[in-house]
């Protein structure tokens, strides 16, 4: 036993045991929110009779639930995905002006917060919308479509827009990689073109569609602020449902009911995913270099122009509507409306003047935030290169690459109310951050490792052969081939953490109104100008980072 | 004639790929060139896969250059050899044939023919992902022949396998397209790959034809300096200047190994070299022959260059080839056998080579591009 113990100790290096330490660090940090939720659940259950509490509610609302989660689920993915296809395949295929921007598209989900793209929806498409002022005019009938979006359709439609820029990047980026020769092969065989397209591309691209739409149904699945603004009418997420019973039924053994249902599924998408995406790389293992852009010509150049056309009245046009309102300060009394920076001073001067402070208080949690899971994921994600590569200590480091998947298999209510419990005197500040960095270190992390991942052997050989240690090779020669990616990653979890506000909702912040809260409180009292000012500060302090840093799509 | 191309151009991304050309029923033809010169582009434009801008292209008398890939019924083996990786070998086989609408006897038949013939019947269960570089492409060659094309069309099928099974493959495919009276074109850098393959050679060079014929056509007038060299025919020495024997049809070339004294076969080359063109002396390698010290004596009057050993190569039967560096050449290396190896000078020294004077050109450097 004892001469076990030492040569488990001696086959360890000091960067290793470093690192497993700080490994367990992250573990705790991130499980140990959920053990408190799930503890305080049972616990307060326990007191109001475990039960009765579950009892009180009715298994056909959680049916009604579920049901309702996967099926917008599966139609929003669905859509998203038969808007993203016609963009992948020209993106792929075609070079033509703005196709860097239809790529770069693929930021907005995780760049505008999905309060801000509510907000441009409503301004756009809501009752008093441009497009539906657009339509009235058209039609001369308004009340065929002025509920349309507070309609489960409605909710499916955001959903979709918000989500088919990710379609197109992921599918254009894979469909580049396909050799043409397959395709081709087909052809001097015989095959027609759908025939040769069904036999020499779709079989490899198939894998790379389903990767995205698994994807798209997960953040589908967890959606939270759409519903609770769009669906309230139609049906409510398991999402909403944890918010609901945490914040109006107090019921937290419902909330973990619910929650764990919620994994269940989720985990089930991340399985999928996991899957496709093996398949998806075994098939790149054997393609070559990408395929050339070509330009468009004849019915392309059509389709291409209509496709644009499409996406300029439907997806830009709702963007474009936030800065327009943000700076048109509405008619006052006697007054008409006019075009200045009224809505701006409104909240800078205005009562309690709260734009400054939200910046402030944004900056400050999001900004911390960001660090912790920086850190935390820089260390994870060497852990988790050195664990694969030295094949040591091999099941620590498989649940790290597993806790990679958190935030897209656990209601972020779980972590939110878990640090709560867990904070001294339970600052709503202190769960905010750990929360909101457990949230988002998985995404730096996976960065990190793949990013190590990626870089070739060689260089580090090179370092070795030319005289560094090991250490001194990974360091110099490694880490320093990976910190734009890090970088990016780091930018990348204060976009999310900044532009986050299921967490600061869940905790019902009332010490601190950070920017998205505010944006949904002005949003909620029909301040739409004021809030596009809001959207407007937000959008650029989440956006920039990616304007900065253009790997943080690649993050993303 | 089964194949025609009149007058061909295509025109992509500012490359222009001008062609014509005809090929006989039963034969091989090999598209040899440099990377980048438009041989691919060429074979692609035959199977519709490429764009033409003007041009025709006939296949057994009938225009196709209209038709859609699918139709023209060509069989195609490409570089990477586009095995469909997601079905069986049997599946990859009969897919042309299903594509006809072939009955289920018929393509069962040809399969296990093609399958037999080019010893793949122990694979046709297995799939592309399951095989070794030899078996992909028997298979691809099966795939393509399966549904019986008038032209089978091969695109550097073999640059991915290593020498010796690179070797193997194409005197396996010689066989193969001789035995089955097939017409094919082959895309190929490698020099030693045409000559095991071809009937008959194009080299292409920038977009054009530059020469063509059979092996010896070409080593007897390679008709440029630069086509010399790429073959490998010979040795080309950069003119210095060049003067005449009096009072015979004699040039005398000064090159920096040596003046080298030839009968001229083209007198119309003095205008040219009077106008400043870049000249070259193409000496093949059948026109050297190393002098021993008797010989020394009754030089002929041809040339006599000199040579530094760079290596000495013995072979077991005894036999020794001498890798040699030409003096005052830059860069110039070439082998030279020399029989019995005893008689071999030590690598360092330096050697006397006589040239037949009866075997040299002038040639011009770059090759005169065809009449447009």
């Amino acid at each position: 036993m004892q001469s076990g113990n030492r040569s488990f100790w001696q086959r360890l290096g000091k960067t290793e045991i470093v690192l497993s330490i700080a490994l367990i660090a992250i573990l705790s940090f991130s499980l140990a929110p959920l053990v408190a939720f799930a503890k305080n659940a049972i616990v307060s259950a326990e007191r109001a009779s475990l039960l009765a509490s579950l009892g009180s509610i009715s298994a056909p609302v959680i049916v009604r639930s579920l049901q309702f989660t996967l099926l917008q689920a599966f139609a929003s993915t669905a859509l998203a995905i038969g808007i993203g296809l016609p963009g992948a395949w020209l993106a792929a295929r075609f070079r033509f002006p703005g196709r860097r921007v239809l790529l770069a598209l693929a930021a907005v989900p995780f760049c505008f917060p999905p309060i801000l793209v509510i907000l441009a929806f409503i301004l756009y498409y809501g009752k008093e919308g441009y497009f539906s002022a657009f339509l009235a005019l058209v039609m001369g009938q308004k009340s065929e479509y002025r509920g349309f979006l507070y309609s489960f359709w409605g909710l499916v439609l955001v959903h979709a827009f918000y989500n088919f820029p990710i379609a197109v990047h992921q599918i254009s980026a894979l469909w580049m990689q396909i050799p043409e020769s397959q395709k081709e092969a087909a052809k001097t065989l015989g095959a027609n073109r759908i025939m040769a397209f069904r036999t020499g591309t779709l079989p490899w691209l198939l894998p790379g569609i389903a990767q995205a739409a698994g994807l798209i149904f997960l953040y589908c699945f967890f959606s939270f602020t759409t519903v609770l603004v769009f669906g309230g009418r139609v049906g409510a997420t398991l999402e909403v449902s944890i918010y609901q019973a945490l914040r109006y039924q107090g019921n937290a053994g419902l909330a973990l009911l619910f929650s764990v249902i919620e994994t269940g599924f989720a985990l089930l998408g991340i399985l999928f995913i996991t899957g496709m995406t093996q398949k998806k790389q075994h098939a790149l293992r054997d393609f070559g270099r990408r395929r050339e852009l070509s330009s468009p010509k004849g019915s392309q150049r059509v389709l291409l122009a209509i496709y644009g056309i499409l996406l300029l009245i439907f997806f830009i046009g709702p963007l474009v509507s936030i800065v327009v309102e943000a700076f048109r300060v509405p008619a006052s009394l006697g007054g008409v409306s006019h075009f200045g920076f009224g809505n701006f001073e409104r909240l800078l001067k205005g009562f309690q003047a709260p734009l400054l402070k939200a910046i402030r208080a944004t900056l400050t949690l999001s900004g911390s935030a960001a660090l912790l899971a920086t850190i935390a994921g820089v260390i994870a994600g060497i852990s988790v290169f050195i664990g694969k590569k030295a094949g040591k200590l091999h099941f620590a480091y498989r649940i790290v690459g597993a806790l990679q998947w958190l935030p897209l298999a656990v209601s972020p209510a779980a972590f939110a109310y878990g640090w709560l419990f867990l904070s001294p005197d339970r600052t709503i500040s202190a769960a905010l951050i750990a929360a909101q960095a457990v949230i988002a270190w998985p995404f730096v992390s996976r960065a990190v490792s793949a990013s190590l991942q990626s870089l070739d052997p060689r260089m580090r050989e090179a370092g070795r052969t030319l005289g560094a240690s090991p250490l001194r090779a990974f360091l110099t020669v490694d880490l320093r081939a990976i910190a734009p990616s890090v970088a990016a990653a780091a930018a990348f979890a204060f976009s999310i953490t900044a532009g986050d506000v299921n967490v600061p909702l869940m905790l019902g912040m009332s010490e601190f109104e950070t920017l998205p809260l505010l944006l949904f409180r002005l949003t909620a009292a029909y301040r739409f100008n004021e809030a596009c000012a809001a959207g407007l500060v937000l959008g650029l302090m989440t956006g920039i980072v990616f304007f900065l840093k253009e790997k943080a799509i690649d993050v993303a | 004639m089964s194949l025609e191309v009149r007058n061909l151009e295509v025109v992509r991304d500012g490359f222009v790929l001008k062609a014509d050309f005809a090929l006989q029923n039963n034969k091989i033809l090999v598209l040899l060139g440099p990377s980048g010169c438009g041989k691919t582009t060429l074979l692609r434009a035959i199977a519709g896969l490429e764009p033409i801008k003007q041009g025709e292209i006939l296949l057994k008398g009938k225009r196709i250059d209209a038709l859609p890939t699918e139709k023209r019924h060509i069989g195609f083996v490409f570089q990477d050899l586009a095995l469909f990786e997601q079905m069986k070998v049997r599946d990859n086989i009969a897919y042309s044939l299903q594509i006809r609408r072939e009955n289920k006897a018929y393509v069962k038949e040809r399969i296990d023919y093609l399958a037999m013939r080019f010893r793949i019947d122990h694979l046709l269960e297995r799939y592309p992902s399951e095989l070794s570089g030899g078996e992909r492409q028997r298979v691809a060659l099966a795939r393509a022949l399966a549904s019986d094309p008038s032209l089978i069309l091969l695109d550097e099928p073999l640059s991915a396998l290593d020498a010796p099974l690179r070797r193997e493959m194409r005197r396996f495919m010689r066989v193969q397209l001789t035995q089955g009276h097939l017409t094919a074109i082959h895309v190929t850098h490698d020099v030693e790959e045409a000559i095991d393959l071809a009937d008959e050679i194009i080299v292409m060079r920038n977009g054009n034809m530059i020469a063509r014929g059979t092996i010896s056509d070409l080593e007897n007038s390679p008709g440029s300096g630069w086509l010399a060299r790429f073959m490998n025919f010979g040795l080309t020495l950069h003119v210095g200047a060049v003067s005449r024997a009096v009072g015979a049809n004699l040039v005398i070339s000064h090159c920096r190994a040596g003046d080298i004294l030839y009968s001229a076969h083209d007198t119309a080359l003095d205008a040219q070299i009077e106008s400043g063109a870049s000249y070259c002396v193409y000496v093949p390698f059948s026109s050297l022959s190393a002098l021993d010290s008797k010989k020394k004596l009754a030089r002929t009057p041809g040339g006599i260059l000199h040579a530094a050993v760079v290596r000495r190569i013995g072979a077991l039967s005894g036999t020794m080839k001498l890798l040699l560096s030409l003096s005052g050449e830059n860069e110039q290396f070439f082998e030279m056998a020399m029989g019995d190896g005893s008689l071999a000078p030590e690598e360092g020294s330096e050697i006397e080579i006589e040239v037949d004077p009866a075997k040299c050109q002038l040639l011009p450097e770059e090759p005169r591009l065809p009449e447009a």
